[in-house]
């Protein structure tokens, strides 16, 4: 168990940045997600991490030691990698102890570390298969338990769930909370899914383009996202955006004013202020209610039915507003024909600007 | 009165000695989505490779548009399909790809309406910005874009997509999902959708059919499934969270569920049939289950076991007996492992399967939907 | 809207017009084989069955008019009886022994050698490959003079380290190995080629698996590296075990066979009773014998090979 520091880390293919000065320190025993489209960085920081991966500039210290210069082998880290790179040629127990034996472990010392991380992950009772034969499920634990068995300082983790099938991932999801939490490692796990990364993580790290984007529990991810980028990544359905439009008489969806949106006087001349014409605004699906009663009203739009599906037990529907799209989420049995009334709270209103930036 | 496009009656399929179709039906109407939901190994490429052509099937019909193409080449079946890794050409431009099967000889399109034709399948897929560039510069949903058009440029009578998603990043996926459906309601092209994700099928399908192992266990639209699932397996598949499916005895001629407080009398579900010493399944929708943190009257204790953060809501894991039920419930940050928690069940939506063979044990006396309770 | 290709797949498959590129796709793979199965015929199948008939015949191919007798399995009899024809095949088993052993040490290593990239890996590898484009007859005489007891390049290099001559072609003993060297240098490139295969088909997670389990280079090698390589390994090994067992060339060209018989192979002694005295039928009973053996060594490596690609 170790604090990881990492400061500045840069690393550069030729032209492309993939991480571009990226600065953070993890706690010990702290679960971090590194959560990105494909091609932000993430995966390239966790493999410098790793000592895979050399950088171009930055540092990176376990517990105050710079391990920036270090092989792989010299930096006690474990690793679990996408596919499950397990030794086909050996049994589980024979890939559990590779580590141990690599490092010349005396044998006796090796079975008792074996049969310990064995109980952690529950998988006694498999121990002499081969890993071929092995359930996707059983694989994951079986690396799992090789990356922990030497005790490493940080435990890394390379989207090991993308490979297993939708069914079992929540499962696993679950499990691996639970052995993170009993191991106390401080881990390091790198994914696309968000749902993923918001089940896991004490803190998540959302990056683009190699920076990131914010970082923080995934509870402020949530309520409280950045910028518009993060907005959208993070929940779904997809947050909604709609343009609007700022004019003599308040705010209002661009496309058609007499759709007026409340906001405070102060936010509006502040908007006026940084020379902001047209606001994103944001909203959750499943925020948006159904207000058939309501009269007409700033917040308070008629809307044309375009689609509804049920998903779940939940009516996913959309809207058209003024020639924008709004998706609610509904429940199945909601009063919705083809003009309907649309109430957004003001309340769970986000602003941004046309740059992305958060600004309401 | 939409016409069948596609109608396929008994279906067989093996491979040496494991059988891999048994006995498939399906119908599709004219401008309908049809999901096809199974998890990996439960047929559905093999059945849509069998409705393409690519598999010539050991028994049963198809036919497309009223003629029986059983046992016709998949080249001159009207029928497209997108698979899996999209098989896209690597040497050719993203116009030649799309191009591509309209130069067949099959099809003998003049050059002036082939460049119409492509173009205006790359407009509808909005890649007409990439139509010059090579296959290997566009990104992961670029070319499931390209694929598609490419499938629909021939304007076939029907589409076929293999799990063309599951590949993408998740928000990727959401987004093309959206593009599919938005496509689909502009052309009215009828499609068949193949996925193991149970919320992809959802968000596209119009009307879904479950299949495992080598079995079509139910087809029909998603609310007429969550009013009277056929089989176990499809409590399984369907819904997110799916179906708890709880282990229960028959004792006294009263169902009680392991775990579980209350006994219900089998008269109250009307199975008075089963015999003593039965082992079913009871079913329930996790959103027909009442969970609240304090004791009630009617409530059952279990015991927390797990919480999963969503965003916006969260989803617990209960324990009681050997059974487990998982539900999405609203934020509480009060929720610590091991705490009790109580639960109510209504045998008014409760689903009875036999053990073990998982096939749904009706409530006699009515035929059709429903699980004929009276409350 | 209406398409303009509504009808024509269809039609043209209803029509019956049988055009080149809608022909059946069976019909098609059949006329493409056919010249094959033609060739395979004539010139596999027809001589194999004549020599299983030959083998039961006292037959000799230099006088055709005379009445062959049927002898049964007299041939086979009077083969393996033969004391001479046993040593032919120890003499046999010890050269494919030696020459397979030399090929995969020197081969293996070297492809350990080539995993890292250094500079002018590339050119080293194409040299390295160069012997197996030599023609073997060539490679025997190449070898021939350079093993000359006296004037022999490879006495003179060992007299500069205090080593006597070695009569290498006179005796049996060091005509074994001096085969066996020139055998392995014409050959050694192909284990080298079939290992770095191996060893580059390697997924890389697997690979850097074991870096971060603190595994050192020479422990991963043997391992992983070597483990996850034998399914390729063992079929190279077969070739290489088959080839070795038809040497001929390099026997006819280092050493005739002689001194007296003691350096020819079982391949060498079939050939002398085909070709040099003309016992057809006991040649053709010969070459049954080394088929069986050669068709028992394959299935058991074959076994193995689907056992072991049933793990990995």
């Amino acid at each position: 168990m170790a604090t990881v520091d990492l400061e500045n880390l840069t690393v550069r293919f030729g032209e492309v940045t993939a991480v571009n000065g990226f600065t953070m320190t993890l706690h010990q025993g702290e679960f971090i997600v590194l959560l990105g489209p494909s091609g932000c960085g993430k995966t390239t920081t966790l493999r410098c991490i790793a000592g895979l991966q050399q950088s171009t500039s930055g540092e990176i210290r376990f517990d105050g030691k710079p391990v920036t210069r270090l092989t792989p082998a010299e930096r006690n880290i474990g690793m679990v990698f996408q596919f499950v790179s397990l030794y086909p040629h050996l049994t589980a127990r024979q890939n559990i102890a590779f580590p141990l034996r690599a490092r010349g472990v005396p044998r006796p010392e090796i079975a008792a570390k074996i049969d310990s991380v064995a109980k952690v992950f529950m998988i006694g009772d498999i121990l002499d298969q081969y890993v071929v034969g092995l359930p996707p499920g059983a694989r994951q634990k079986v690396s799992l338990a090789r990356a922990v068995v030497r005790e490493p300082d940080v435990l890394l983790l390379d989207e090991p769930l993308s490979g297993v099938e939708e069914q079992y991932r929540e499962e696993m999801r679950w499990e691996l909370r639970q052995f993170q939490k009993e191991l106390g490692i401080t881990t390091v796990h790198v994914t696309h899914d968000q749902r993923e990364a918001m089940s896991l993580a004490d803190r998540v790290v959302l990056m683009r383009d190699g920076k990131i984007v914010q970082s923080g529990p995934p509870a402020t991810l949530f309520d409280n996202p950045a910028d518009r980028f993060a907005a959208s990544f993070i929940g779904s359905p997809s947050m909604n955006f709609l343009t609007l439009k700022i004019a003599a008489g308040g705010l209002g969806v661009a496309s058609d004013q007499s759709l007026g949106v409340s906001a405070p006087q102060e936010a509006i001349d502040r908007f006026r202020a940084q020379g902001l014409n047209e606001v994103i605004l944001g909203i959750r699906p499943h925020l948006v209610e159904l207000a058939n009663e309501a009269p007409i009203g700033q917040n308070v739009w008629p809307a044309q039915l375009v689609d509804a599906v049920l998903v779940g037990r939940n009516l996913q529907a959309e809207f058209a507003v003024g020639g924008q799209t709004i998706k609610a989420e509904l429940p199945s049995d909601a009063a919705i024909g083809p003009t309907s009334v649309l109430r957004l709270p003001p309340e769970h209103c986000f602003f941004f600007g046309p740059d992305g930036s958060r600004v309401g | 009165m939409s016409k069948a496009v596609l109608d396929v009656r008994g279906l067989k399929k093996g491979f040496g000695a494991k059988f891999a179709l048994d006995r498939i039906d399906i119908s599709v109407v004219e401008g309908e989505v049809l999901g096809l939901l199974g998890p990996t190994g439960a047929g559905k490429t093999t059945t849509l490779r069998c409705i393409s052509g690519l598999h010539k099937p050991d028994a049963g019909t198809i036919r497309l548009a009223g003629s029986d193409v059983t046992h016709v080449s998949p080249m001159v079946r009207d029928i497209a399909v997108v698979f899996e890794g999209f098989n896209l050409l690597p040497t050719l431009s993203v116009y030649e790809n799309i191009a591509f099967p309209l130069r067949s000889p099959l099809y003998r399109v003049p050059e002036a309406e082939l460049r119409e034709r492509v173009t205006r399948a790359a407009e509808d897929l909005r890649i007409s910005h990439l139509l010059d560039r090579s296959t290997d510069q566009i990104s992961g949903g670029e070319r499931q874009r390209v694929a598609v058009a490419r499938a629909l440029v021939r304007r076939p009578k029907l589409f076929l997509l293999d799990e063309p998603l599951s590949s993408l990043d998740l928000k990727l996926r959401e987004a093309l999902e959206n593009e599919l459906r938005d496509m689909h309601r502009r052309r009215g092209q009828t499609l068949i959708y193949a996925s193991h994700d149970f919320l992809s099928t959802a968000a596209v399908a119009s009307r879904i059919a479950v299949i495992d192992k080598g079995r079509l266990l139910q087809t029909g639209k998603l609310a007429e499934i969550y009013a009277d699932p056929a089989h176990r397996r499809v409590g399984e598949l369907v819904g997110s969270p799916s179906m708890a499916l709880l282990e229960a005895k028959i004792r006294d001629r009263t169902l009680s569920i392991d775990g579980y407080s209350k006994a219900w009398p089998l008269s109250a579900l009307r199975l008075e049939s089963l015999a003593n010493g039965t082992d079913v399944t009871v079913g329930f929708w996790p959103e027909d289950i009442d969970l609240v943190m304090t004791e009630a009257p009617d409530f059952s204790p279990t015991t927390l076991w797990a919480t999963d953060f969503r965003g916006r809501d969260q989803a617990v894991e209960v324990h009681f007996g050997a059974n487990r039920v998982r539900k999405v419930i609203s934020i509480r940050t009060d929720l610590a492992r091991g705490q009790s928690c109580f639960v109510r069940l209504d045998p008014a939506k409760a689903f009875v399967f036999a053990s073990p063979n998982g096939d749904r044990l009706r409530p006699e006396g009515r035929r059709g939907p429903g699980n004929g309770v009276a409350s | 809207m209406t398409m303009s290709m509504d009808e024509p797949p269809m039609a043209a498959a209803r029509s019956g017009r049988k055009s080149f590129r809608t022909l059946p796709d069976a019909w098609l793979c059949g006329l493409f084989i056919a010249p094959t199965v033609l060739i395979l015929a004539l010139m596999v199948f027809y001589p194999f069955l004549s020599l299983i008939r030959y083998s039961s015949l006292n037959f000799s191919m230099m006088r055709p008019n005379v009445m062959p007798v049927n002898v049964g399995w007299g041939n086979y009899v009077d083969l393996l009886t033969d004391k001479d024809i046993w040593q032919r095949f120890v003499f046999t088993g010890k050269f494919v022994l030696a020459t397979v052993s030399i090929q995969f040490v020197l081969g293996i290593a070297a492809a350990y050698g080539f995993q890292r990239d250094f500079k002018g890996r590339d050119f080293l590898f194409t040299v390295a490959l160069m012997p197996m484009m030599f023609c073997p007859i060539v490679v025997g005489f190449l070898w021939r003079y350079m093993f000359n007891s006296d004037w022999g390049i490879v006495n003179w290099l060992i007299s500069l380290v205090g080593v006597a001559k070695v009569d290498w072609l006179g005796k049996s003993e060091n005509a074994l190995w001096a085969v066996a060297i020139a055998d392995a240098w014409t050959w050694t490139p192909f284990v080298i080629l079939l290992a770095t295969a191996a060893f580059r088909g390697i997924p890389r997670d697997i690979r850097e698996s074991a870096q971060i389990d603190g595994a050192s280079p020479a422990f991963t090698f043997f391992r992983v590296t070597l483990p996850m390589s034998l399914p390729i390994i063992t079929i190279a090994l077969l070739l290489r075990l088959i080839d070795a067992f038809k040497q001929f060339d390099l026997f006819l060209a280092m050493t005739a066979g002689g001194p007296a018989s003691e350096t020819e192979t079982a391949a060498y002694s079939l050939s002398k009773i085909a070709f040099g005295y003309f016992h057809t039928g006991e040649a053709s009973a010969f070459a049954i014998i080394l088929l069986v053996v050669i068709i028992g060594l394959s299935m058991v490596f074959v076994r193995y090979l689907t056992r072991l690609s049933n793990r990995i």
